[in-house]
């Protein structure tokens, strides 16, 4: 992967997720700074900081990206849905880091 | 044979000379009952002539016969349609007056007349004694009348009074599958375009409608009786053929609703002139579904035909098995005597009741003059009207819509809608509801979200209200506390630290929200409820005006209060409310609360200097009189009104609402039979900012609906014309180029409603999300694949999972609806 189609997430803890950026698009938060005419220092540097995500959310929701983006084409494929499984511990914290990324 | 004279349902005393003349212009006999009476009449002179008109065996009957002399004497039971003219359009009364062929059609083409509605007919047909002739064109001063009258035929040497038997015959193959039947006849009208041709039609329900509008022909008449005799032997082509020369006039086209079932009876409402009364419906009966034809009027006939093909593909199979049903069934005369009283008790269960088409004449008589007037030429409306009148004069109504499906099929592919973390997560949490240990640090938009869920898989427990009140909550919205039992409350709210909260919703809570109780917990004190400013209190059905009080006491900053379905309170309630809440109080929601009188409550409610929103559906007691009060106090702060079902109102109503309430938002006026066109005029004219319409079961004219959709339907974001059967294309045309900013739209049980027109609606507002059509089995897959809207969510047509289509458009985290919380 190239750097330039790549963009860093880094976690409560400092843990650091490079992840597509057509993937990261997925969240409208994420999409919006990436994008937006201002710049964001998170433009220039390709990096976005979740100080209230913890690490194991952080892998849940990148997990989640690449699930919605291969969503489409299973179900034009097989007719059927994929499921993303979570985890019931998660849940709570998942729903709320979720609700402040938009996705 | 049938005998002469039906004594239950003989009906004279009529004003002999009105039916005479009506009849004789139009030349109207019946040919079933009265097969062996000539019926001559004068080209260019009004004879009077003594018809009987009669009501046959089969149910509706009214036939009638030219005896030969002066006096003209209607019979008919009650269910028959009558069929004769025009004018009068009471249901019960088979009165005709004279003043306009309203029953009769005219029209371009064939069909028609004023006040040939959609067939909202249902006739038994078991004969086909229903069947009137129509009078030739010869007669004085009516044109197109287009039947082949018998004159006609008389001239040519025809003889129609056949014989019992054959008549039988004929009959016989006539009938339908279900004992119910529409038959509607074409009586041309005054207005009709067309001179001298004639239209006929013969619409025997089912697989008579490729033919139904033909144009007969001198020749045709003369094939007349030969097709008579052939009837029973051809399938259904040739049966309609032969019944070219028999008319009956459906019971719509007097704008006599008849029913046979009250349901069926599709909100015609007797003043339901159409502005251009130029279609024609027909009306299947039960047995398969409930399908209406359309048969729009035009000079030329092939287009219509083309229609009709198209809306009878669909059942080709009963029209085979129609003919031999109906030879069965041709011989039972005492099938018809049951169905006829069947029909008249029908009939009359729906005067009671429904009341669709319950108008006294002057009323009938006043919305007659009025629908086919529009008051103002120059309002909106009045233009708007205009020009769609003189479009469609051009040309017929189903040739203005041209539309193709895109031949590209991957344009129409929908994209799949992904499912959002959040909503995936929000359903493993509610999944495991009883696991959460803590919901303090959720949001109360999301917790909204998670009760609601458990709500409605009834997953809601204590143990989540505990969750929910613990702390000193902003909302607490549960909204089915049916499960709740009075200790479950006296526990949840008995030691909560209310004075945060801003929001309480308890809907459905009637079984633990007791005065007592209510008292001991949270309105404990006054001002125990300091920042409350959204209460609901839906259903709380042993709440009574003391516990009221009480609540009202505790909560001095109420904006929004509803109490829809607390059937303790009186109007003292509302009392109570004015005075401690008058000067902020937003909405009141009084839905469903029988016992509150709307004479007694108006003097309170012209106390409240803001309300926003007022709902008093389904109180009956609320009448003109109350709108007319309440509007004009309020109409400059008014933006939403629900009015459904309260029956009572009309368009008088409709007329101070559009004059007073220029910034109205919301409008629900769904059940009210009793509006016309002439209503909806006035809420075009008035409310023009309007962004929200509710019609269900309305009786407005598919007109009526596109002159307000471009007078003032450019900010409708919300549409819904559920049962509004007269919608048709014009109203697809008109959303097509007005509404824009239309986010969902109902259609359902819109029949007339075609693929091509949906079809236009989605490709041209791009901005739909959501289209209802429950009902609507007359559209194909040409729309469903081929429309290239990929926004769109469909629901209705197909089985398939709706909830989470249906409340895409929830809105989510409102508190008040129209300003912000204070």
């Amino acid at each position: 992967m190239r750097k330039e189609d790549t963009v860093k997430l880094i976690s409560a803890e400092g843990f650091e997720f490079v992840v597509d950026k057509k993937a990261a698009m997925v969240s409208q938060t994420i999409r919006n700074m990436l994008t937006s005419p201002g710049s964001f220092a998170e433009t220039e540097h390709g990096e976005v900081t979740f100080p209230e995500i913890t690490t194991t959310i952080l892998e849940k929701i990148c997990q989640y990206f690449y699930w919605s983006l291969q969503y489409a084409s299973i179900l034009y494929d097989s007719g059927k849905e994929s499921e993303f499984h979570i985890e019931p511990e998660l849940t709570l914290e998942l729903m709320m880091a979720a609700n402040y990324l938009h996705t | 044979m049938e005998p002469d004279s039906d004594p239950e349902s003989t009906m004279e005393g009529r004003d002999c000379e009105e039916v005479s003349d009506l009849v004789n212009r139009s030349g109207i006999k019946r040919a079933g009952d009265a097969v062996g009476r000539d019926f001559e009449l004068d080209s260019d002179k009004i004879r009077a002539k003594k018809v009987r008109v009669r009501v046959s065996e089969a149910s509706d009957g009214i036939s009638g016969a030219v005896d030969g002399e002066k006096t003209v004497v209607l019979t008919g039971s009650r269910t028959a349609g009558i069929e004769l003219l025009s004018g009068s359009t009471e249901e019960e009364d088979r009165v005709l007056t004279g003043d306009h062929v309203r029953g009769v059609d005219g029209g371009k083409g064939g069909f028609g007349g004023e006040g040939k509605e959609n067939a909202g007919l249902l006739e038994e047909v078991d004969n086909a004694s229903r069947s009137v002739e129509n009078r030739e064109p010869g007669f004085g001063g009516e044109e197109d009348r287009g039947l082949a009258g018998r004159e006609a035929c008389a001239d040519r040497g025809f003889d129609l009074n056949m014989p019992a038997l054959e008549m039988e015959e004929w009959r016989g193959a006539i009938c339908f599958q279900s004992s119910r039947i529409v038959e509607t006849v074409d009586i041309s009208s005054d207005e009709s375009e067309n001179e001298g041709e004639k239209v006929v039609d013969w619409t025997v329900s089912r697989g008579k409608g490729k033919e139904i509008e033909k144009e007969l022909t001198a020749e045709c008449i003369s094939g007349f009786e030969l097709g008579l005799g052939t009837m029973g032997i051809d399938g259904v082509a040739g049966a309609d053929s032969s019944i070219n020369g028999v008319r009956r006039y459906s019971r719509e086209e007097k704008g006599k609703a008849k029913v046979v079932e009250s349901w069926l009876s599709l909100g015609y409402s007797p003043a339901h002139l159409d502005i251009e009364p130029e279609r024609q419906e027909l009306i299947e009966p039960v047995v398969s579904g409930i399908k209406i034809y359309d048969t729009s009027h035009q000079v030329d006939t092939s287009q219509s035909q083309r229609i009709e093909n198209l809306e009878f593909a669909e059942i080709p199979e009963l029209a085979n098995t129609t003919v031999v049903q109906a030879r069965v069934r041709a011989g039972t005369v005492r099938h018809r005597e049951f169905f006829s009283r069947q029909a008249r008790r029908y009939a009359q269960a729906n005067a009671r009741g429904e009341g669709h088409n319950q108008e006294s004449p002057e009323q009938e008589g006043k919305a007659l003059e009025t629908n086919v007037e529009v008051e103002d030429w120059q309002s909106p409306f009045g233009t708007a009207l205009k020009m769609i009148k003189e479009q469609k004069s051009k040309r017929g109504a189903e040739q203005l819509i041209n539309w193709k499906p895109s031949g590209d099929r991957d344009h129409n592919v929908s994209i799949p809608l992904v499912p959002s973390l959040l909503d995936l997560s929000l359903k493993v949490l509610a999944e495991n509801a009883e696991a959460i240990v803590s919901l303090d640090p959720v949001p109360d938009a999301l917790k909204h979200r998670l009760t609601d869920m458990l709500c409605d898989s009834r997953k809601m427990t204590a143990h989540v209200l505990d969750l929910i009140v613990r702390g000193s909550p902003t909302q607490i919205r549960v909204k089915d506390c049916s499960w709740m039992t009075e200790e479950h409350f006296t526990k949840a709210f008995g030691s909560i630290d209310t004075k945060n909260l801003r929001v309480l919703q308890l809907d459905l809570c009637g079984q633990c929200v007791l005065d007592v109780i209510l008292g001991k917990t949270i309105a404990q004190s006054a001002n125990s409820l300091p920042s409350l400013g959204v209460v609901s209190l839906r259903g709380a059905c042993r709440l009574s005006d003391i516990a009221l009080k009480a609540l009202v006491v505790s909560a001095p900053a109420l904006c929004s209060i509803n109490l829809s379905q607390c059937s303790l309170l009186t109007y003292a309630s509302i009392d109570v409310l004015a005075d401690s809440l008058g000067s902020i109080l937003r909405e009141l929601y009084i839905d469903d609360c029988q016992r509150i009188d709307a004479k007694l409550i108006i003097p309170a409610l012209k106390k409240f200097q803001r309300l926003e929103v007022l709902s008093v559906a389904g109180i009956q007691t609320v009448c003109d009189e109350f709108i007319s009060h309440i509007v004009t106090t309020h109409g400059r702060n008014i933006k939403d009104l629900d009015l459904s079902n309260c029956v009572k109102l009309t368009d008088n109503s409709l007329k101070v609402i559009g004059n007073s309430c220029n910034e109205l938002c919301t409008l629900n006026i769904s059940n009210l039979h009793a509006l016309t066109d002439l209503g909806l005029q006035y809420i075009a004219n008035g409310c023009r900012a309007i962004q929200t319409l509710h019609l269900c079961r309305n009786g407005f004219s598919d007109e009526a609906v596109a002159a307000f959709l471009e007078a003032s339907g450019e900010f409708l974001k919300e549409l819904a014309l559920n049962n509004v059967i007269k919608v048709g294309p014009r109203t697809a045309l008109s959303l097509a180029k007005c509404s824009k900013n239309l986010l969902s739209l109902d259609l359902s049980w819109c029949r007339r409603m075609t693929s091509e027109g949906l079809g236009l609606i989605v490709d041209n507002c791009r901005s739909l999300k959501q289209l209802k059509l429950f009902g609507c089995t007359q559209i194909t897959d040409v729309f469903l694949n081929g429309h290239s809207n990929s926004v769109v969510r469909i629901i209705g047509l197909k089985l398939s999972p709706i909830l989470e289509h249906v409340k895409m458009l929830e809105a989510g985290a409102v508190l008040l609806r129209y300003s912000p919380l204070p």
